[in-house]
């Protein structure tokens, strides 16, 4: 899917909506026999390859599943430590899934209230007049778009580096979120937006900026 | 390839006073701007009656013109370098300079380098987390809607900033040759500059001046 994520910050920097794409991301799974080639560490709840990459297996991959089991944070999915297990030679062969680990909601508060100070230091490091905050991003992998709107309110969308159209999308879900979210009574301003109609017409919207990237005036 | 200047394709006509023949041309309404500017070539009005003998219809100009603008001052997009920041691993600031800067930080120099040194460690981790797949250059720009910010990190650390104006495009082959070619041959092959502090060399100040000046992008002129 070319678009990945979309996020809403609320004027004070908290996240208030946040839908992200089911892609998969880059996983690989192979079996490995005792004693493991990949160095693993603890870090965050998450047990991370520290060092050893190879075969798709990269630095700072986690744990995902073994033996076809997902894992459950440091614990696997019978409640034993993973890097307990996978020390002892008993277990082996093993066959574990690494992947890019999956934000937790946590990280992804985290992530948009640096969006939101990023933002706003962009615009204070303007060697120019009248500069707005970072309107867009852009790195090999993504690009971060960013709208923020007269209230404060900011609508990030993250999307290949080559999809197109994603300036007209923002306004559209603009519209949707003043739509559907603002014109619900109860709805209360700021507030994480849990409104249906809000979720189903945001989908539709990026169903159609997928495909054709532009919005008529009447849509 | 840059267009004219708007004067040299379409000399506005000398005296206005009179009634402009109605065409549907929407820089018609602008007269008294035009007053102020130069002359019609004399073959294009009897000279007699002071009047233009075949009213020239204004060609169409590509972009029409903002309402709050003069025409003399109707400029060509130029693109421009604000200012270059040199940084290394730890954080310090190893070089500035700047070439059209229009509005200070606001925040004492010292401040403004950790500030910005501190904006782009956050944004590294910032995408690298964000990212659906695995990074292979990372973070490469960001832009606002007056400045564009490029960025460029070295293996080592060492971290290339480049401000320009929007209209530039990816510009990762000059930071590198910013790296490579001046820091790396004037800097860091001389023994007697001392890494990790600020540099002194003047060798190394003019060589980066006089090679963003012949950059394609720069623009002399504060644009």
């Amino acid at each position: 899917m070319a678009i990945f994520s979309v996020y809403v910050v609320n004027k004070a920097g908290g996240l208030i909506y946040q839908w992200d794409s089911y892609s998969p991301r880059a996983e690989a799974e192979k079996t490995f026999s005792y004693p493991l080639d990949l160095l693993l560490k603890l870090h965050d709840e998450r047990v991370l390859v520290a060092f050893g990459q190879r075969d798709g297996i990269r630095v700072g991959h986690a744990v995902l599943a073994i033996n076809g089991m997902d894992v459950n944070g440091k614990y696997t999915a019978d409640g034993k430590e993973v890097l307990e297990y996978l020390g002892n030679s008993a277990n082996y062969p093993v066959s574990i899934r690494f992947g890019r680990p999956r934000l937790t909601s946590n990280e992804k508060l985290m992530l948009a209230s640096m969006f939101h100070s990023l933002f706003a230091i962009g615009s204070q490091l303007s060697p120019e007049q009248g500069s707005s905050g970072i309107e867009m991003l852009e790195t090999d992998t993504f690009k971060l778009h960013c709208f923020q709107t007269l209230t404060g309110i900011k609508f990030v969308v993250l999307a290949d580096p080559r999809q197109a159209g994603i300036d007209s999308l923002l306004r559209k879900i603009y519209e949707i979120y003043s739509d559907f979210a603002l014109k619900n009574p109860f709805y209360s301003l700021e507030m994480p937006i849990r409104c249906e109609l809000f979720d189903q017409n945001l989908k539709l919207a990026l169903e159609v900026a997928e495909k054709a990237g532009t919005f008529g005036p009447g849509s | 390839m840059s267009a004219p200047s708007y004067e040299e394709s379409c000399p506005p006509p000398k005296n206005l006073d009179r009634e402009k023949p109605k065409t549907s041309s929407p820089f018609q309404t602008q007269h008294s701007a035009l007053k102020t500017v130069g002359n019609l070539p004399p073959t294009a009005y009897n000279s007699a009656s002071h009047e233009l003998r075949h009213a020239p219809a204004r060609p169409r100009f590509p972009t029409p013109p903002r309402a709050s603008e003069a025409w003399p001052r109707m400029r060509v997009a130029s693109m421009t370098v604000h200012n270059l920041y040199l940084f290394d691993r730890n954080g310090v600031c190893l070089h500035y300079s700047e070439w059209h800067r229009k509005k200070q930080a606001g925040i004492p120099k010292e401040e403004e380098y950790k500030l910005m040194y501190g904006m782009l460690f956050s944004i590294r981790s910032f995408v690298s987390k964000m990212s659906p797949l695995d990074m292979k250059d990372g973070f490469l720009s960001f832009q606002t809607s007056r400045y564009k910010l490029h960025y460029y990190e070295t293996p080592t650390g060492i971290k290339v900033v480049m401000n320009t104006d929007l209209g530039v495009g990816p510009i990762r082959d000059v930071l590198h040759h910013i790296y490579s070619a001046l820091y790396v041959e004037l800097v860091v092959k001389n023994p007697l500059c001392p890494l990790g502090q600020t540099v002194q060399s003047e060798l190394f100040r003019s060589r980066l001046d006089s090679y963003v000046r012949s950059l394609p992008f720069f623009s002399a002129r504060a644009g």
